[in-house]
């Protein structure tokens, strides 16, 4: 008989798993006897007592856990130890756990012919080649990573449409296909708008309002930020627009972008008018469009919502208002203090903020993503005057993530803007959802409750009840540190600024 | 739009940290000496015992905290507040987070109930005991005295003619440290012999309140996991699952036994070891 | 137009584990990629050969058929000059790809120092260095005589070979007899033990085998390894149960034809001395499965693996002799107590044929007792195993790893594969010490390097 011992030191097991273990041991051939147990001296004396007390134990504490093998020769011995060794080091759980994972494309597909889509995050550098890979097995994509080439978007977008695929992206943040979140995105319920946009918070802007109002989407695709150039030509923001139009579960088509460039602008007008659908189409910026009896036109991604929740219902479309559009008699902000600052982690309602400001004075404000490119802001941090920052913009996620993850940046900037004297208001979006940070109205609460009471503090919070950080609850622990909260990015920044021109009347 | 090649750093744990209950026996305080890390808890020493952190697989007690989160592993500290608890660096409100409440359980008076309700949780219990278990090698007949297993059976069949006959000294060194386990299975059965004497507080008989007190007298600081439980059986401080099965047998109209289910999926043998010595208790009462 | 599928969604996430976890947590399916990086070599050689992918597969299952078709079988011995095509006196054949004679290493060239006193053309250590850089001896690889030698895989003429054949398609291989552990020929030593022994194996092992496989007329090497895979060998670092048996079905025979007793008694001590002896069968096994599969046009998978010391070289069935190298790396291995990395020498031998053939470190889930003596711990014996499955055309249903429920273990190497999931193969090896004739100080499980390979896809894109 051979007998063998290990200590199990710094590797902390249940006794299910130590139970196991010795089972599982026992069941080898050639092992007499197995045991995991605890080093102390009384069992230490009935192995002892077995001829189990073997001198690797002797170094063992009184706390150890030991597991001694008796086995018919040295070999099975060293085997059980060896198994053992394996039965412990099993590696730890994350939480991917129980998800199949697989070396590349190409092996996941072949192995899975089930697979409907390929979500590709990694840097830009890669993303094509691995967008190609996807698209040659057969698998819808989206690409999420930026700094994609033009030259490969437009490829990776023909080779995708000649096999009847979505190519979503690059730059694409957000989508919800068959309710499933891609990205970025919110719980929505299912319902019958179909949404098309070129923006990624601009589409959770709307499908939030949508849920709001107690609609719910049947898809929502994202085409990437540049779909719209004429160099692209459009390509998904056509092909989607298409499968929403045959689409027998969508009723209503919404579609936001950034104002393609006018070739792709008549092709979709064109497509628009094959069908008796109503097309909500939103470009961010007034826009002369062609009246076309199904086609309705707005720059407000709230009204873009209201519209098209009142087509599904078959509710007049007329006078669609911007809720309280009153004074502010008493706006609450310091005396002498000056501006409103805009800090944004959604680039889409960083631009409709500034077009807001547009209409509410007469001229763009600064921006370092300005509408007007003259009225370009160099330094967020320290510019005496209105801005709107788009922290989701290049020159600040270098090194960082996004700032809907983390929010370092923004509470640094927003303790900065704060303790400006001449800052008048500031204009926060809280964005929720999958992909998310999990508690971002916690995350800041603890900078708002310190700000100057004389500063109007301004959120929208962009998310559902049902969403993971859960929209209403967020709201309530935003008011509790006396910000002005609302859940429609248009009636927030509509309030800062409505209070912000009230104060200067009264200078 | 991000550059996906950097990623968030690690802060710590993940999405949506719920804590699920907290046990009102834990003083407020920062804690870091951790004792030990397990699958399903970590250990963190406070005063003369542990406190745990520990997955939903554990049920609520006084000295826990359970929280849905599988990476315990990576716990370093934690500290309690009144409003929050702050693990690592992460921050989780306590505002509604559910307060495990340590029973108060007031003595036995009528044993009628409780008698029929062992009884009945008693011969369900020796169904369904795992042959590990320190009821079952008690039992158990033709052992191998050469094996492990062998000798440790005779050690409990010894120890529990010795308790029957009131040799008690012997009897608690046929049990103390013996057996498989985290906690070695003896400990457990004693302890669980400790939790019946007391709760069925009809210690009359002057003999068997020496036993009692032989048993609170046993060194058991030697393993503070060990000691911890002995510290809550001593003074009724159960924690969900011995409390829902205490209350069940004082309960007249059904015996407790998905409780006592509970308690047996504790651990390997745990569990089962505990209701061992438990049920020992109330035979020799 | 575009097509949904109805239902929930099955996505395949590649990049951001978060987006996977909010997948599952929504109530879908997301199965993840655990994507690496590509080499960072020109992107537009892999989209070139991806364009060919379906000539190049199709080329790649006819040269896996013909790996997995073959049957190696020991057909007896014979003497290298008078056997191994190509020999002839003034040659010297060695492991790895071609070297010249001052880039080799040390124990390569101890070895041949050894070899030459062996045979006689030289009478000292000295007058051996001088004539082995004189420019009268030649040196070529023994892949490029059908041969495979371990270590430094030194064959000179007068050395006895087994000779393998292919039953399927009729080709030959050949490896001399493996001397032992230790101070031996094959890690450079060359101290008159060292010639005293092979002198023995030339006049007693030689003839007791000779005779015993004669009389046996084949031994199924097939069979064998099969078997021995199934008993805990990868037959490359562990062989105990290859060589176990080899003597089982020996034995009748060596009895048989026994002339004396010392000598067949001997022979069996040898033998059951050196839980290597089957790796010299098991070697020239491989090379004569995957000399079978050369030449197939447009086949992107290797047909040889291995290291002289100084260079690591593959060949490929599509690109007929072609060598393409890169240097041979110093292994991170396990070394014996009073060795370390700085001993070591830079992995040698030919032994990599073994792994080439879907042996050896690719079916070490069969073994997991030798991953511990390599440093690792059980499950990583699976893991290299299972990885090596995504860089291979096929599976080998002849040799079963039964950890793995009898799964066939992974064969076909595909260059392609390797450089595009940025995995080499990897090999299960003894580490020599730098120093002739020293011996061995450690044995690891090492990636191959990455040139060779990127070599290989590269002449691949331009005959394509």
């Amino acid at each position: 008989m051979i007998v063998k011992a290990k200590i199990i030191q710094g590797k902390y097991l249940d006794s299910v798993r130590l139970m196991l273990i010795s089972q599982e041991l026992r069941k080898l051939q050639e092992i007499k006897d197995a045991v995991a147990i605890v080093a102390n001296k009384e069992n230490r004396q009935i192995l002892a007592d077995t001829g189990m007390l073997v001198p690797e134990i002797s170094s063992a504490l009184e706390t150890d856990i030991v597991i001694v093998i008796k086995a018919a020769d040295e070999t099975s011995a060293q085997a059980a130890l060896i198994h053992a060794e394996a039965l412990i080091s099993e590696p730890t759980k994350s939480q991917t756990t129980g998800m199949q994972s697989y070396r590349s494309i190409r092996a996941a597909a072949s192995k899975r012919q089930d697979l409907d889509l390929c979500l590709i995050s990694v840097a830009g550098k890669y993303a094509a080649r691995e967008a190609a890979a996807s698209i040659s097995e057969g698998l819808h994509v989206m690409i999420f990573s930026d700094n994609v080439s033009m030259a490969d978007e437009l490829r990776l977008k023909q080779e995708a449409l000649a096999k009847g695929l979505l190519m979503m992206g690059p730059d694409c943040g957000t989508a919800i296909i068959n309710g499933c979140p891609l990205g970025f995105a919110n719980h929505v319920p299912a319902g019958e708008i179909g949404i098309v946009s070129a923006s990624g918070t601009g589409l959770q802007e709307v499908s939030v309002a949508i849920a709001h109002r107690g609609m719910g989407i049947s898809q929502a695709f994202g085409t990437g930020g540049r779909d719209g150039k004429a160099e692209i030509g459009g390509l998904m923001l056509s092909a989607t627009l298409d499968y929403l139009i045959n689409d027998p579960d969508t009723k209503v088509i919404l579609m936001i972008a950034k104002t393609p460039d006018p070739e792709v602008r008549e092709r979709l007008w064109t497509q628009i008018a094959t069908t008796a659908k109503p097309v909500v189409v939103n470009f961010l910026k007034p826009l002369k469009v062609p009246k076309l009896p199904n086609m309705f036109y707005t720059h407000y991604l709230d009204h873009s919502a209201e519209l098209a929740c009142r087509l599904v219902q078959g509710f007049s479309v007329e006078s669609i208002e911007s809720d309280t559009e009153e004074e502010i008699s008493t706006p609450k902000i310091g005396k002498n203090r000056k501006y409103i600052v805009g800090l944004y982690s959604g680039g889409t309602l960083c631009y409709e903020a500034q077009q807001l400001y547009y209409e509410t004075f007469g001229q763009y404000p600064p921006s370092n993503t300005p509408i007007d490119p003259a009225c370009i802001c160099d330094d967020p941090f320290h510019g005496r005057s209105d801005r709107f920052i788009d922290l989701g913009s290049d020159e600040f996620t270098v090194g960082r993530a996004h700032p809907m993850i983390d929010f370092s940046l923004r509470m640094k900037l927003l303790e900065h803007v704060s303790a400006q004297p001449d800052t008048a208001a500031i204009l926060i979006d809280v964005v929720l959802g999958y992909g998310s940070h999990p508690d971002p109205a916690g995350e800041i609460v603890p900078i708002l409750r310190s700000i100057d009471p004389g500063i109007l503090v301004v959120c929208n919070v962009l998310g559902t009840e049902s969403d993971p950080q859960n929209a209403i609850k967020q709201v309530q622990i935003l008011e509790s540190a006396r910000a002005s909260v609302f859940t429609s990015h248009h009636t927030a920044a509509s309030y800062a600024l409505r209070a912000l021109q009230s104060h200067r009347r009264m200078l | 739009m991000p550059h996906p090649s950097v990623l968030p750093e690690d802060r710590g744990l993940g999405l949506s940290l719920t804590l699920l209950s907290r046990g009102d026996q834990i003083p407020p305080g920062f804690y870091n000496r951790i004792h030990s890390t397990f699958k399903h808890a970590v250990n963190f020493h406070c005063d003369s015992h542990l406190i745990a952190l520990c997955t939903p697989e554990i049920c609520p007690g006084p000295w826990r905290m359970v929280i849905d989160y599988e990476m315990l592993e990576r716990v370093q500290s934690i500290e309690l507040k009144i409003d929050q608890m702050i693990i690592d660096r992460e921050i989780i409100k306590l505002r509604d987070c559910p307060v495990y409440t340590t029973p108060v359980f007031k003595p036995v008076r009528d044993t009628a109930i409780p008698d029929q309700n062992l009884r009945l949780c008693k011969a369900r219990f020796t169904q369904d005991a795992t042959p590990e278990c320190v009821w079952a090698l008690a039992h158990a007949e033709d052992m191998d005295f050469g094996s492990f297993k062998g000798r440790l059976a005779s050690a409990y069949k010894l120890g529990y003619s010795l308790f029957r006959e009131h040799h008690v000294v012997q009897a608690i060194t046929c049990f103390k440290g013996k057996g498989y386990g985290l906690t070695p299975g003896g400990d457990d059965f004693l302890i669980g012999m400790v939790l019946g004497f007391t709760w069925l507080g009809r210690v009359q008989k002057k003999e068997l309140s020496e036993i009692l007190h032989l048993l609170l007298n046993a060194s058991w600081s030697d393993n503070l996991l060990v000691y911890t439980f002995f510290l809550q059986a001593r003074n009724l401080w159960v924690d969900q699952n011995w409390k829902d099965f205490l209350t069940g047998l004082e309960a007249p109209s059904q015996a407790p036994v998905s409780a006592m289910g509970k308690i047996m999926q504790q651990g390997a043998s745990s569990g089962y070891d505990i209701l061992s010595g438990f049920f020992f208790a109330w035979e020799l009462i | 137009m575009i097509k949904i599928n109805k239902g929930k969604l099955k996505v395949l996430n590649v990049g951001l584990d978060s987006f996977a976890s909010d997948i599952t947590a929504a109530g879908h399916e997301a199965v993840k990629v655990a994507w690496r990086p590509p080499l960072d070599f020109d992107i537009a050689i892999l989209e070139n050969l991806n364009k060919q992918s379906a000539v190049i597969s199709a080329a790649n299952d006819e040269a896996l058929a013909r790996i997995q078709k073959g049957r190696p079988l020991l057909v007896g011995m014979g003497i290298a000059r008078d056997v191994i095509p190509g020999m002839h006196e003034d040659l010297i054949l060695h492991a790895g790809p071609p070297i010249t004679w001052e880039r080799m290493c040390g124990p390569m060239r101890g070895a041949i120092i050894g070899a030459l006193i062996y045979e006689g053309r030289a009478a000292n250590p000295e007058a051996a260095e001088s004539l082995a850089a004189s420019g009268e001896i030649k040196y070529a690889p023994c892949h490029e005589h059908n041969a495979v030698g371990p270590m430094a895989g030194i064959i000179s003429p007068s050395m006895p070979v087994f000779i393998i054949q292919n039953e399927s398609f009729g080709n030959f291989s050949y490896a001399t007899q493996n001397e032992g552990l230790g101070k031996v020929l094959r890690y450079g030593a060359f101290s008159p033990e060292v010639i005293e022994r092979l002198k023995w194996m030339d006049r007693v092992l030689y003839p007791v085998l000779n005779r015993a496989i004669e009389a046996l007329g084949r031994i199924d090497l097939q069979s064998l390894i099969s078997q021995a895979l199934h008993m805990g060998d990868e037959v490359h670092n562990r062989n105990r149960a290859g060589t176990s048996l080899l003597i089982r079905q020996l034995a009748p025979a060596l009895l048989k034809t026994m002339q004396n007793v010392e000598d067949t008694t001997s022979v069996l001590n040898f033998i059951n001395g050196n839980d290597h002896f089957f790796l010299n069968l098991s070697m020239p096994a491989a090379k004569a499965v995957l000399d079978a599969a050369r030449d197939v046009p447009n086949s992107s998978l290797a047909v040889v693996m291995c290291r002289n010391g100084t260079d690591f070289g593959i060949q490929l069935s599509g690109t007929g002799n072609q060598w393409f190298t890169g240097p041979a790396l110093v292994p991170d291995a396990l070394y014996f107590p009073g060795y370390s990395k700085a001993d070591a020498n830079p992995d040698i031998g030919d032994s990599a044929i073994t792994e080439t053939a879907g042996w050896g470190g690719f079916a070490i889930a069969a073994a997991p007792a030798i991953v511990q003596f390599v440093g690792g711990k059980a499950p990583d014996a699976l893991n290299y195993t299972l990885s090596m499955y995504e860089i291979c055309h096929g599976e080998n249903s002849q040799y079963q790893i039964p950890a793995l429920d009898f799964r066939g273990t992974p064969v076909g190497i595909d260059v392609i594969k390797v450089v595009e999931n940025n995995l080499s193969p990897v090999i299960d090896t003894g580490v020599a010490h730098k120093d002739p004739g020293v011996g061995q100080v450690g044995a690891g499980v090492v990636n191959a390097p990455m040139e060779p390979f990127i070599k290989a896809c590269q002449a691949l894109t331009r005959i394509l």
